[in-house]
């Protein structure tokens, strides 16, 4: 059977260009003088094509090692998964592993991929799942043909549905075990309230899940027409198309069911500003503070990620000179922007000794503060600037991020050159973008403050920072 | 006279992968090119045009394992203050901030002799003269504050990072091993001249300013590594019984130390570990290596080779009995067994790289097959290799078994279940197909080690760095293809023994409100 290739418009192709003012060549022992000759990278582009049945393909071929990569995204995830059976899409994506497909029982399938030195994983993240395969090009056909029986016949009513919820629940009961993950759990709990990135497993909703639950969340998430999949290796084009005809392609996947729609939190459903402390005895106590956001695919975005590059970023980011190299207080300190469909979050966070914590957790604040009123310096920006500019090359590494990169641009809405014209809007932002949105989203006093420790042990009372709500690490 | 005698040579390395059912072979090339300067440097460079990136991976033959006491966390101390720039880098008046710091050095001396005192004023029972002594303390302490906030005045701040990272650095980082540390740097392809100069300073004129801030960082990192982390605790515990007098027995460096280690004993530990002739290079990128070899010479044949420190004579005696140890902490239950296994270079250690994917490599490996998916005793299982650098330790090391048992699982029932794994090894030779996967898999990822840039300039490097030849990954593999199931059962039977073995358990601590309603 011959499937139709539908061409797509082909992205165009990345120059990306590095240039240093040119100073005198005297001075080579100084790192500052050296001159950098241009570098001219012409980006490979990938193809892209859809099946008859609606599945698009991202393809790039490189040859350099006889290797073969594929990821396949579908839209889906926790953030869509009812309260009650939080943990399913999970658990869901696990069987399609672990469960056995078609005729094959699970061991059939471990043993095969391992005798092959192969891989074949699959996941939930957030807000999609993902299938993906590492193999060398000479076992290419075998391990298709085991991802394909997977992603199409997987068997998911069976003991093995048992095993994982008991596995999902151990690692429930082990939640909090880790003072950085319990703070990072408790975090977005907070921010998120049990909506989106907040909602997290527990003992009772994944004792709830069913064969029937998890073979719905099946139907409604695997479904062709809603599925991307990017393909990078030691393949051409007509290889690809080959294999992909001979499974893949004629798979028809459940088109009937409501695409998964995730529940949006309004503000008043989620818990309020303020500080939320969970005991524990240990000597280091670890803060995390911040907020909801929506950036995904706001303009502003360009100019928040160089701001916070200058705040919050490196070594050479204020958090971190300010309470690592300069009082010494972290080792790890800092503040992100996760940039997430419907909203994301901004967090900054360290760990410190119990007694410095009052004093950690304030110098956190001001520098977000100072941030927020007074803006980045002119050279602080075109630090950040260059940094990030320059570093662009990156993102073009090795094949498969490049056909990945593509790929998930399609998959959130956005056009497929999506990297470079990032790109372009990085180099467009201004010193006066950026102090203006280190104004709007730096909304310190949304401040969510969670902290983990012991207030016994601490130099100053939490309630200076805020009303403090208690929280238990019992896990029920 | 010719200053510089270079060795270049182009290996190609070819390996051939016979696949056992299908009977097709592949052949897999490394084209790797050597530079050796006459001071030792050594450096291994793999071209890859059109990429616009390059990878560096510099190891320096020192570690943990080098400490003595006195200057125990030295390694990872220096480490981290080797990010702190040099006499050009990171100051506004290099001559003004030396006055300061040598002053803050005195300070801290006469503090430290103070509180050794303390002791015997106490014991001398005059209150009066115990508190003038305490006060005295705590003003040169204060004092010692002042003189650490005045180096703001000369400091740049992190300088040394911005200059990389302006110019597109990624993944700009380090790592402290006990043999070995690693510094890493990933860069766009332009940026070749520069890394040299930068790293060359790096290793001539380092300046370790910032030292009594940075010295509370290390603390802090290990308040957040070992302290405050239920597997670091049972880890460093487990170690500690382990090995009673190898130097791998210290798995971080103590509080007690760190907070009283001298920046003069960094110094000193860096003038004799950090030398051309301890230093080997991984750059694979899009670079060109006659680019790499003029400015090696010409930034890096000028520092001195510094003669061989003292060896490590100590030897880990034999172990002559099994040896447990509990660890109480507020976390979930865990398991650690470990085996002394040999050094890199050891007869049996090609055996044990295999016996390992056997065990625990995939789903379909003996330990998860039987422990997580068959009896459902853990949620997990895993192995590793202590120190565990992936071409094999420098001395004799240890193999370790990690398990995570289900709630309501006692764990001597995990240990028991594990156990009989091994003893089905030491008892009965492994298949043929059960050979043929593990080598399969080893096969494959020799193959995907070479995907990323820095992947591969750290095996590169590290190869060369333990075996003083990046080649042994081949003779390592050539000693897999010669292991027979009997050879592989013999070296089960040698080294999974219970006389051999030490156990480490993570007992949790039961909360008081948890046991309230008790008696």
């Amino acid at each position: 059977m011959q499937s139709r290739f539908a061409l797509r418009a082909i992205t165009v192709g990345v120059i990306v260009i590095l240039v240093f003012a040119l100073v005198s060549e005297s001075s080579a022992q100084d790192p500052r003088k050296i001159v950098a000759p241009e570098l001219e990278l012409s980006a490979p582009t990938p193809e892209q094509f859809a099946l008859e049945n609606g599945l698009r393909v991202v393809f790039l071929q490189s040859s350099e090692l006889p290797v073969v990569r594929m990821t396949l995204m579908f839209p889906g995830g926790s953030v869509s998964e009812a309260a009650d059976l939080a943990g399913v899409s999970g658990i869901t994506a696990n069987l399609l592993r672990t469960g056995g497909a078609g005729s094959l029982k699970a061991e059939e399938i471990d043993e095969r991929l391992d005798f092959l030195g192969a891989s074949i994983s699959s996941t939930a993240g957030g807000d999609n799942h993902k299938l993906t395969l590492r193999c060398l090009k000479k076992d290419l056909a075998e391990v298709f043909d085991l991802f394909s029986l997977i992603l199409r016949e997987p068997v998911l009513d069976s003991a093995k549905l048992a095993l994982e919820v008991s596995n999902k629940s151990d690692e429930i009961r082990r939640q909090y075990d880790s003072p950085t993950g319990a703070t990072r759990t408790l975090f977005y709990r907070t921010v998120f309230g049990d909506m989106l990135y907040g909602r997290y497993p527990t003992l009772e909703s994944v004792a709830s899940i069913s064969g029937q639950s998890v073979k719905f969340t099946y139907n409604r998430v695997y479904t062709p027409s809603r599925g991307i999949l990017a393909v990078s290796g030691d393949l051409t084009r007509k290889e690809l198309e080959d294999l992909l005809n001979t499974s893949v392609g004629s798979w028809k996947g459940t088109r009937i069911l409501q695409r998964p729609i995730p529940v949006v939190p309004s503000e008043e459903d989620l818990p309020k500003s303020g500080v939320y402390y969970a005991y524990k005895d240990i000597s280091q106590t670890s803060i995390r503070l911040g907020h909801l956001t929506q950036l995904f695919d706001s303009p502003d975005r360009h100019a928040v990620r160089i701001m916070n590059y200058v705040v919050g970023v490196g070594f050479a980011g204020r958090l971190t000179a300010k309470i690592r190299s300069e009082a010494g207080l972290a080792y790890s300190v800092g503040g992100y922007f996760v940039n997430r469909p419907t909203y994301g979050s901004y967090f900054a966070y360290c760990q410190t000794k119990a007694e410095a914590t009052g004093q950690a957790l304030q110098m956190i604040v001001d520098v977000l503060s100072e941030a927020k009123e007074n803006g980045i310096t002119q050279k602080e920006f075109a630090r950040a600037k260059e940094s990030i500019l320059n570093s662009f090359v990156f993102e073009y590494e090795t094949p498969h991020q490049v056909a990945q990169a593509v790929a998930e641009s399609v998959f959130y809405g956005f056009p497929s050159e999506q990297t470079a014209l990032d790109l372009e809007a990085l180099k467009s932002v201004t010193l006066a973008d950026c102090n203006r949105v280190a104004k709007e989203y730096y909304r310190v006093e949304d401040f969510r403050i969670v902290v983990v420790g012991d207030t016994a042990q601490m130099d100053q009372p939490l309630s200076d920072f805020g009303v403090v709500t208690e929280i238990s690490l019992e896990v029920e | 006279m010719k200053s510089i005698s270079k060795f270049i040579a182009l290996f190609v390395v070819l390996l051939t992968v016979s696949v056992f059912e299908t009977g097709s072979a592949m052949e897999f090339q490394i084209p790797a090119q050597e530079l050796k300067l006459d001071n030792g440097l050594v450096v291994i460079v793999v071209e890859r045009p059109g990429t616009g990136v390059f990878s560096s991976y510099i190891v320096t033959a020192v570690g943990s394992a080098n400490e003595k006491p006195g200057s125990i966390g030295a390694a990872h101390f220096l480490e981290h203050m080797l990010f702190k720039g040099t006499k050009s880098i990171g100051t506004k008046d290099y001559v003004a901030e030396q006055e300061l710091m040598d002053k803050q050095d005195s300070l801290w001396n006469r503090i430290d002799q103070a509180r050794q005192q303390s002791r015997y004023i106490k014991l001398a029972g005059d209150e009066g003269a115990y508190q003038k002594h305490l006060n005295w303390v705590s003003q040169m302490e204060a004092l010692l504050d002042s003189l650490i906030a005045d180096e703001a005045l000369y400091v740049v701040k992190n300088e040394y990072e911005e200059l990389y990272t302006r110019r597109g650095a990624v993944g700009f980082n380090a790592s402290t091993g006990y043999d070995f540390t690693d510094y890493i740097v990933s860069l766009p392809a332009n940026q070749l001249h520069t890394w040299f100069v930068m790293e060359a300073d790096r290793m001539k004129n380092p300046v370790l300013r910032e030292f009594y801030p940075e010295r509370e960082v290390v603390l802090e990192e290990r308040r957040l590594r070992i302290d405050n982390e239920g597997e670091g605790k049972l880890f460093e515990q487990f170690i500690g019984t382990a090995f009673i007098a190898h130097p791998y027995q210290l798995m971080w460096e103590w509080k007690s130390d760190q907070g009283n280690i001298k920046r003069e004993a960094l110094k000193k530990f860096h003038h004799q570990f950090y030398a051309p002739n301890r230093t080997v290079i991984g750059l694979v990128g899009d670079i060109k290596f006659s680019d790499v070899e003029a400015f090696a010479k010409k930034y890096w044949s000028d520092i001195p080779r510094q003669p061989e420190p003292d060896p490590i004579y100590t030897v880990e005696p034999k172990q002559l009995g099994e040896r447990r140890v509990d660890v109480n902490f507020d976390a979930s239950p865990a398991l650690y067994i470990g085996f002394h296994k040999g050094a890199f270079d050891d007869p049996d250690e090609a055996a044990f790289v295999v016996l390992d994917r056997i065990l625990a490599d995939g789903r379909s490996s003996r330990l998860y097959k039987s422990l997580v998916i068959g009896q459902q005793l853990c949620s997990n299982i895993g192995t590793e290799a202590f120190p565990g650098a992936e071409q094999g330790d420098l001395y004799p090391s240890l193999y370790i078994i990690s398990a995570y048992p289900k709630d309501g699982v006692d764990s001597r029932i995990v240990e028991t279940a594990i156990y009989e794994e091994l003893a089905k090894l030491s008892t009965v030779p492994v298949s043929a197909r059960e050979l043929q996967k593990a080598r399969n898999n080893i096969q494959a990822d020799f193959i995907w080690d070479a995907y990323d840039n820095d992947g591969l300039a750290q095996k590169l490097a590290q190869y060369q760095s333990t075996a003083r030849d990046w080649r042994y990954m081949l003779t390592r593999m050539e000693q897999i293809e010669k292991l027979t199931p009997d050879a592989l059962q013999s070296v089960a039977a040698k080294y999974f023994t219970k006389e051999n073995r030490t156990v480490a358990t993570l007992v949790p601590i039961v909360r008081a409100d948890a046991t309230e309603g008790g008696e």
